[in-house]
């Protein structure tokens, strides 16, 4: 292709979305909103097999490997040296136990589905989140798309201004867009009490020195992106996140990223932690249009005193996690609003040295509320002391497809790579768990 | 010495090179052109043709920004571009190479790599690694030896700050040990850890063979112990004294019974010796770690494959590179350091010449930088080869090696219009390009307030450990007795800190339901009262406080100038500028990253601390001001944010907004938002 055509194709692309979503030559606001609900619809087939409901998912993760045998798996029945000091207790729902250190959520087990019986092989942190997030063990020749940029990807924006996927308190290792365009990336917020930091202009800074600002920018890096505009991501990334960077500065719905508009008493009830806020945060920006949420918990990687951890962690996720139900629940967005529990792996049931417990990939729990999920349900089981799955083995494939599923995305729609190697957001062969909807 | 003699013959480039002292002008120059010829001759094996060179403004900053980690000031770039030297490329290089920013720069990238924490709550072994491995980088200590020492270190903190490196890992020396084999030599055996993988190279039994050279770690303190040995003679000694008077004669205990009532009287007294010690304890003994020659590893409890047993203890073996088997317990974690750093072992150097090639032009030399294999493939093989004899002959001082690198073409040529492939070996007809990292753009930011930062070292670490070793020794030499009048003391902060703790809370509900404005004040003012309380019983709490308050032994006086991101405490906090631009959080091997993100956009954009000339007392307005021209303004802006002088379109087109604030403004922030400057071409 002749250079110079090249560039100016280049520069005329990149201009015209800057100038579409700078300079009120937009097709913003609601004409958006239609065009784009035009252009995705919830697959019929998964309609009509119960999925399909939800139309924003709230993912929790807990980083580090959370405990399953005292949290969601307890066995009362089990020998001291697995079982330790955690105690189960009963649940709104009959026949359904939690670690005692759950009993918010016990009250909201009639919204809660569990899944006891996840098993992968993978049980090292790094790799573990990797497939857990993916769907996907890690290879040294692809970098696989989280579940929140396969929803970014696959289903159609609500909101022009805010971003699809969003990511609270997130690690360096969240695989993030994978392979796919940075368009799908999650936006990063450190801190959710900060909320999204540096949206208004320096005092000195006018509408039109901004227009200015943006000008020069293009204008000076002509040459740079005539050579590396086309084969590098990283520079298009630049672009695309101007773009995306200068809609939010103008967005009505910025207040979304902030927590002060929320009253004493919600934020109270939430919790007051750094991870108990960022729940309350996910919320808000489900309601503006946020599609997919993530808001990560680190710190679960107790391998000695894992009890008085337990006492110390546990808790903060019940009462944000209860609270974000009932939430939910109140403002009526509980059906169309897919929550989600997950982990990389459980902890070995049986106690290890100084009262901890160790990584242990081969049987351990999820959780799935809201967007159209049964409440009050069990999938799988483990074996008397929770060590192995006995029952509807699932894996970190068929967690994605389920998530996948309650969307209304075909989890097995295929996406090619830039290596044109095919890919799908249930992984290899996910198939997603039908029994927890309807 | 003699690994040199023995390998001048076969390469005999770097003649002459005495190990810890800089190479030669000439030698550098003959092993660069030698990496060069190696290229050139790939090139024309696939019919590919370099990029051009690049002028001197590129190159400028990109040897300030890869060497020494940050953008040259506009008075540096102009010295160097207006230099009419033939050498001064040359030059250039070995000054940044010598300088102090070259170990800064290399701090950042071996934190990211060992996933060094600075702070480790109460305990200090973050500290000692800290300043451990700055101070190594500084002395230039080889990398060989770097990894043996950590590997080998052992025993308290204070006396091996290396441990740092284990501790680390606190009761995960399996996550360690998988870490270990990925960072010094380039394996992944991961996966192994838990289960066989049809793909891998790796069963879990083999993976358990070599974590066993590690299976006598215990996360303790041998001196912590036998402080408790001497504080429990004193109890007992005391116990005695008290017994003495009112002993009955001797012929009424018969020897059985005696032998028996003394053990247990010594059981009894070192439990209370523990207890009685346990604040001091809780500060001495997590920072180190014992070896118990006693203790094996053993294969999990539901170990499933036919080739051990459940529970079973497992042999220490090494699989590849120089056979190590049959070791004496007292000697397998040093053992298992020097087979790792051995120069005989086929992954180590291979590993460091990959990670220090990936350093300098910003991709590896082979398809990965985590996980080679014996056959992992190249672009340029014979250059493979010829750099780990480079590396050997170095004796592994980064430092040189880098500086060979720097003197090559391949660092003066434009960076290539494509991505490398993943996974798959990148041929090097120029260099890689890559955003800023994180600490880079920080560190580039200083410069335009300061302007040179080079020499601007943070002290505070150093001193700040150096009394902290004095102290736990002085802890660890104090007799019996004044031990127990510590511990007393501690004890006593602790209650204090308790009943503190309790006012507050009672003040806190005080404050709540207050009516009045008098009732308000109240509550504020006990508030306050037991905030200070909290404060000084906290400090009476630890032993080692309360000690430095006693000798008056404190940090020395803290410099808070200027620090570039290496002077500062790893990893920063989230939401800081570092992490924000995607600055390592320390928890996986070089995590760092340099994604795009709409915060980063945002800061550039909008955050006063990247407005170049948000202050006019700051470096770049100040000398800015200063130019008598509107064209010399503007070449100084250009010097100063892009290393290069403006051309002439870019004079004729710019020129006029200089000399109005407001469009001066928006001209330095457009630069700064410009991917030329967040990128190193």
């Amino acid at each position: 292709m002749n250079p110079n055509r090249l560039n100016e194709l280049n520069r005329r692309d990149f201009l015209s979305t800057t100038a579409k979503t700078c300079f009120g030559l937009t097709i913003g606001g609601s004409m958006a909103r239609l065009f784009n609900d035009n252009a995705w619809a919830v697959d019929p087939a998964i309609a009509r097999a119960g999925g399909g409901k939800a139309k924003h998912v709230i993912y929790l993760y807990m980083s580090g490997g959370m405990t399953h045998i005292d949290t969601f798996d307890p066995k009362p029945e089990a020998p001291s040296e697995f079982r330790g000091s955690t105690k189960a207790i009963s649940t709104k729902v009959d026949g359904i136990q939690l670690g005692h250190c759950l009993p918010m959520l016990a009250k909201q087990m009639d919204k809660v589905a569990l899944v006891r019986s996840l098993s992968t092989t993978q049980g090292a942190h790094e790799q573990g989140k990797y497939l857990m997030h993916t769907g996907y063990s890690p290879r040294g020749s692809v970098l696989h798309p989280s579940s929140g940029s396969w929803t970014a990807k696959l289903t159609a924006r609500i909101s022009e201004d805010l971003p699809p996927f969003v990511l609270i308190g997130g690690g360096n290792q969240h695989p993030g867009a994978g392979f796919f365009e940075p368009n799908s990336a999650p936006l990063p917020i450190g801190d959710p009490e900060k909320g999204l930091q540096n949206v208004e202009p320096r005092d000195n800074t006018t509408d039109a020195s901004l227009k200015r600002q943006l000008d020069m920018r293009l204008d000076l890096d002509h040459d740079f992106d005539t050579k590396f505009h086309r084969g590098q991501k990283t520079v298009r990334a630049y672009n695309d996140m101007y773009d995306s960077a200068i809609k939010m500065m103008k967005s009505k719905d910025l207040e979304a990223f902030d927590l002060s508009r929320e009253s004493e008493v919600t934020r109270n009830a939430y919790g007051r932690e750094r991870f108990s806020q960022g729940v309350l945060l996910a919320r808000r920006l489900v309601e503006k249009g946020v599609r997919f949420v993530e808001v990560e918990y680190g710190g679960f990687d107790w391998h000695a005193d894992n009890f008085t951890q337990m006492e110390e962690k546990i808790p903060v996720l019940d009462q944000a996690l209860g609270a974000l139900l009932a939430d939910l629940s109140a403002k009526g967005l509980l059906d169309s609003t897919l929550v989600v529990v997950a982990t990389e792996f459980g902890r070995s049931p049986r106690i290890a040295s100084d009262a901890g417990r160790n990584h242990y990939p081969k049987a351990f729990s999820c959780l799935f509320a809201g967007g159209g999920v049964k409440g009050g349900f069990v999938h799988g089981k483990t074996d008397e002391t929770a060590s192995t799955v006995v029952e509807g083995k699932v894996g970190a494939d068929d967690f994605n497809a389920t998530i996948a599923f309650a969307l209304g995305i075909p989890h097995d729609k295929v996406v090619m790579s830039p290596a044109k190697r095919p890919f799908k957001m249930g992984g290899k062969e996910g198939q997603p768990i039908t029994s927890l909807f309807g | 010495m003699n690994r040199l003699c023995a390998l001048i013959p076969c390469v005999g480039l770097l003649t002459g090179l005495l190990s810890a002292e800089p190479l030669a002008p000439q030698v550098v120059k003959r092993a660069a052109e030698q990496i060069d010829r190696y290229l050139a001759q790939d090139y024309s094996k696939v019919r590919v043709m370099p990029e051009a060179r690049i002028d001197d403004g590129a190159f400028v900053r990109r040897a300030y920004l890869l060497i020494v980690g940050r953008i040259p000031s506009a008075e540096e770039a102009k010295a160097f571009i207006e230099d009419r030297s033939m050498s001064k490329r040359a030059d250039l290089v070995d000054k940044l190479v010598a300088s102090p920013g070259y170990e800064s720069h290399l701090f950042n990238w071996a934190g990211d790599l060992l996933r060094l924490k600075t702070r480790s709550g109460r305990e200090k072994h973050g500290l000692g690694w800290h300043v451990w491995l700055r101070n190594s980088i500084t002395q230039d200590k080889p990398w060989d030896d770097m990894v043996r020492e950590m590997l080998g270190s052992s025993g308290h903190s204070v006396s091996d700050p290396a441990v740092g490196y284990y501790l680390r890992d606190r009761n995960m020396h399996l996550d360690n040990f998988s870490n270990t084999m990925q960072v010094f030599l380039g394996q992944q055996m991961g996966c192994a850890q838990c289960h066989d993988h049809p793909f891998d190279d790796w069963t879990q039994y083999d993976y358990y063979q070599m974590a066993a050279f590690g299976g006598g770690i215990q996360y303790r303190s041998a001196d912590m112990q036998a402080m408790v040995r001497k504080v429990a003679v004193e109890i007992r000694d005391r116990k005695n004294d008290i017994a003495r008077d009112r002993e009955e004669p001797a012929d009424k205990r018969d020897m059985r019974g005696q032998s028996r009532e003394q053990s247990r009287e010594r059981h009894l007294a070192t439990r209370k010796a523990e207890r009685d010690l346990r604040l001091i304890s809780r500060y001495l003994n997590n920072d180190a770690i014992t070896d118990n020659d006693d203790r094996q590893l053993l294969l999990p409890k539901d170990y499933k494959y036919s080739d051990g047993k459940p529970g079973e203890a497992v042999q220490a073996e090494t699989l590849f590179g120089p056979k190590l088997q049959d070791v004496a317990p007292e000697k397998r974690k040093e053992a298992f350091a020097q087979w790792v750093s051995s120069p005989e072992n086929p992954f180590f150097t291979k590993t460091i010449v990959n990670r220090m090639w990936e350093r300098t032009f910003g991709a590896p030399l082979y398809d990965s930088l985590d996980d080679l294999k014996s056959d992992s493939k190249s672009a340029h093989p014979k250059l493979a080869a010829v750099l780990e004899t480079y590396m050997k002959e170095c004796d592994y001082d980064l430092r040189q090696f880098q500086r060979i690198l720097y003197h090559t073409q391949l660092f003066e040529i434009e960076c290539m219009a494509n991505e490398p492939v993943l996974g798959e070996p990148v041929l090097f007809r120029g260099m890689v390009l890559r955003r800023m990292s994180a600490e880079q753009l920080y560190d580039s930011f200083l410069v335009m307030r300061h302007g040179e930062i080079d020499d601007s070292i943070n002290s505070s670490f150093e001193q700040n450990w150096q009394s902290h070793v004095s102290m736990v020794n002085a802890v660890f030499d104090m007799p019996a007795k004044e031990l127990l009048v510590l511990a007393e003391t501690a004890e006593q902060g602790e209650k204090r800190l308790r009943d503190a703790q309790a006012a507050m809370r009672q003040a806190q509900i005080s404050l709540r339901d207050a009516e009045s404005r008098e009732q308000k004040i109240e509550a504020q003012a006990t508030m306050n009262r037991a905030r200070k309380e909290m404060s000084e019983a906290r400090a009476q709490s630890n032993p080692l406080m309360s000690m430095s308050m006693m000798t008056m032994e404190t940090g020395g006086r803290k410099n808070h100038g200027l620090r570039r991101a290496s002077e500062l405490a790893a990893p920063f906090d989230p939401g800081h500028m570092v992490r924000e631009f995607g600055g390592s959080d320390r928890e996986t091997p070089s995590s760092g990253h340099t994604d795009a993100t709409v915060p980063q956009v945002l800061t550039l954009l909008n955050n006063w601390q990247t407005h170049p000339l948000g202050n006019k007392k700051y470096h770049l307005p100040k000398n800015l001001y200063k130019m008598d021209s509107a064209n010399k303004k503007l070449e100084y802006l250009f010097l100063a944010l892009l290393g290069t002088k403006p051309e002439p379109r870019e004079t004729s087109k710019y020129v006029s907004l200089v000399e109005n604030y407001q469009t001066l403004n928006d001209l330095a922030t457009a630069i700064v938002n410009s991917k030329r400057f967040i990128f190193i071409q």
